[in-house]
């Protein structure tokens, strides 16, 4: 039997059930969808995190903190001999030690507070940290105060009394005033002096009787490309050794002018932290454990990324199994079909074998019939996905959407290879569960299916 | 030269746990082109004879010979085949498929022999229009008379040109006028190609028809006679 004739005969034969083949074939649907659905909320999951991962920048980059800074009791330090110690650790690509202050920066009428941190100018490369314009710290910066910016930070530069404004800028919001400085080529100042820039009132500043501090004239050579890390979004770069001459210069003015006392015990804190590059992801592991040994508080990504793998994974395990089981129960129906169409065609199955059916003929047959259940319930089961998918992203639904963190994310996506190997799997269900039944078709003895009247 | 020759036929059922002998060391040969009858009451065992020379039932002992083709020796597949080229079969109960139409039952056997659509379609309503069903090849069984059918089955079991065509109680299901009929047809069509036709019957009205009537009884050959013949081929 030639295949064009098993496939329209087989056709002819579901389509007389009209019913029974509907019933089946429903409930491949119902199995198929509910596994696309559940693999598509997986699929979701998984995007959802990735985007995550990303705002949270590199993961091979760990911090650690010095405890002894922050007034904890240590008898750690981490100073420029625990940096060295630090960079014999196998894996580790490069560190440098991070200070940090909060300063003054002007560009003509224009003034924001920034964060900035100093590190090692030649370790900024190797930190993975990318320019939009510009470039970064380098070697030649280490005695120039020479500054790399943040994305963010040029959005910052507001007019002094514009101050309500300011953390206006710091939100995403669609219609965004582009900056208001070039933050490269304009002239920009920086002081330490938190009035710098402002009007300040003249009664105030005249009951003070000081002379205004003198601001530093620097350049900002480099713009940060926008990377959602927001380690590195908000805060400006410059030459460690630069920041620490203007905090001390800052320690200077405040005691002269304002009284207060000079930290002395600073040499001895050492830096506030350090930040360490490792070679590759596979290291951060081990370079962890190293640093935990050393006794050094790390605080990596990794722990957190870790732990959301495992929690999608086994998450996506539980959808996968209950759309499976779903399957298997179809597959089940229809096998029973198959088994009862059998039944009631025994006669039929007979009289084709007398009339010069092969029992390939007779097989071929009953397994396509079982073939195409599942080929169709594959197509109007990935269709009805697609719906319920559609449904899904649309409802705000408070359950799902918790599991998928972000608003804006979709809750389910059905990439076109899941579609298309649920059709393929439906069918190869079919398939399967039409073998039994076909090869005990081809087996019945053709008298006796004559027979039965 | 026999066309079929049986060689001492031996058919066993178990029963339970007795053995009941259906057909008891039956030799027979058949000639190309005439007509047999196998007469006999029910359960002398003429139908399990004519199941065994279509292939349908394997022996317990004995050789039947078909065309030279040993068919106790063959498995099902060898059988299917030799069914397609050789032999077409009626039946008592036309055994129509009930979702096809008349044109689509009688194609079925060459659906099987792979004919290509064009020809066998052709084929098939040339035969149903032999058989007198030239307004009837689009209904399905559901839609015609048992006469109707069983012309249909008729033209199936000839669509193929077999050799051999066997006729297990024809017309058991017609009245006396159909069954006629339906006689008059089934010899006037293997007269005309000159085919070797087998039926199975317990009419001896219908055994009237054959060249040659053999009498079954208790699953053995009790006689051979001619037949009368009632109609000569005149061509």
């Amino acid at each position: 039997m030639g295949s064009i004739d098993v496939i329209l005969i087989a056709l002819r034969n579901l389509f007389k059930h009209k019913l029974r083949t509907f019933l089946t074939v429903l409930g491949v649907v119902v199995g198929t969808s509910s596994i696309v659905i559940m693999i598509s909320l997986g699929i979701a999951m998984n995007e959802s995190f990735d985007k995550q991962l990303d705002q949270m920048g590199d993961l091979t980059v760990l911090e650690v903190y010095n405890p002894a800074y922050w007034g904890e009791k240590s008898d750690l330090v981490i100073n420029n001999a625990s940096i060295g110690e630090i960079r014999k650790i196998e894996g580790v690509k490069s560190a440098t030690a991070v200070v940090e202050g909060y300063l003054k920066f002007k560009c003509g009428r224009y003034v924001a507070s920034v964060n900035v941190k100093g590190i090692d100018a030649e370790s900024m490369e190797d930190l993975g940290y990318k320019t939009a314009e510009g470039r970064l710290l380098d070697k030649s910066d280490e005695n120039q105060l020479n500054i790399v910016f943040g994305d963010e930070i040029p959005y910052n530069f507001e007019k002094p009394g514009a101050r309500n404004n300011y953390y206006g800028g710091m939100e995403e919001t669609e219609e965004r005033e582009p900056p208001k400085i070039d933050a490269i080529n304009d002239k920009m100042q920086m002081s330490y002096d938190s009035n710098f820039g402002e009007k300040v009132v003249a009664a105030e500043e005249e009951s003070k009787n000081t002379k205004p501090v003198k601001p530093y004239n620097v350049k900002v050579v480099g713009v940060l490309e926008d990377n959602n890390d927001y380690k590195t979004k908000y805060y400006a770069f410059m030459s460690i050794s630069e920041l620490e001459k203007i905090q001390k210069a800052e320690a200077r003015f405040n005691r002269d002018v304002n009284g207060m006392r000079e930290d002395n015990n600073s040499a001895k804190k050492g830096y506030q932290s350090l930040l360490i590059k490792c070679a590759d992801i596979d290291v951060v592991a081990s370079v962890t454990e190293s640093l935990s040994d050393m006794g050094y508080e790390v605080y990596s990504q990794m722990d957190y990324v870790n732990n959301m793998k495992e929690i999608a994974g086994s998450l996506q395990a539980l959808l996968g199994a209950i759309g499976g089981v779903s399957l298997f129960i179809s597959a089940i129906g229809i096998t029973n079909t198959m088994i009862m169409s059998i039944y009631e065609r025994t006669r039929e199955i007979g009289i084709m074998k007398v009339i010069g059916a092969t029992l390939s003929d007779i097989k071929r047959l009953f397994l396509l019939e079982a073939i195409i259940i599942g080929f169709m319930g594959g197509v109007i089961g990935v269709l009805l996905s697609y719906g319920v998918s559609a449904v899904l992203n649309n409802v705000e639904l408070s359950f799902l959407s918790m599991m998928s963190s972000e608003e804006g994310n979709d809750i389910s996506t059905i990439p076109l290879w899941l579609s298309i190997c649920s059709l393929f799997f439906s069918s190869v269900v079919g398939l399967v569960s039409g073998y039994f039944p076909a090869r005990r078709a081809m087996k019945l003895s053709s008298l006796s299916a004559i027979k039965t009247e | 030269m026999s066309i079929i020759k049986i060689n001492s036929l031996t058919k066993i059922y178990p029963v339970g746990n007795e053995k009941v002998t259906a057909l008891d060391n039956v030799s027979l040969e058949m000639e190309k082109g005439k007509i047999y009858c196998l007469l006999g009451t029910s359960g002398s065992g003429k139908s399990t004879l004519l199941n065994m020379m279509a292939g349908l039932e394997k022996p317990t002992r004995g050789q039947i010979i078909i065309k030279g083709s040993h068919l106790e020796k063959m498995n099902e597949n060898q059988l299917a085949k030799f069914r397609q080229k050789n032999i077409g079969f009626v039946f008592q109960s036309y055994n129509l498929l009930p979702a096809f139409t008349a044109l689509e039952n009688v194609t079925l056997p060459l659906i099987f022999k792979k004919v290509p659509k064009r020809i066998r379609e052709k084929k098939a309503r040339e035969m149903l229009i032999s058989v007198g069903l030239k307004d009837r090849i689009k209904h399905t069984p559901a839609q015609m008379s048992g006469g109707q059918q069983q012309r249909v089955s008729i033209a199936r079991a000839f669509v193929n040109n077999p050799d051999i065509i066997f006729a297990d109680e024809p017309t058991g299901n017609l009245d006396t006028k159909t069954t006629l009929e339906m006689m008059d047809l089934i010899t006037k069509i293997s007269m005309e190609n000159n085919q070797t036709l087998v039926i199975v019957t317990h009419d001896l009205e219908i055994s009237e028809y054959a060249d040659v009537i053999i009498h079954i009884r208790d699953g053995k050959v009790d006689r051979v006679e001619e037949g009368k013949k009632k109609i000569e081929y005149k061509g």
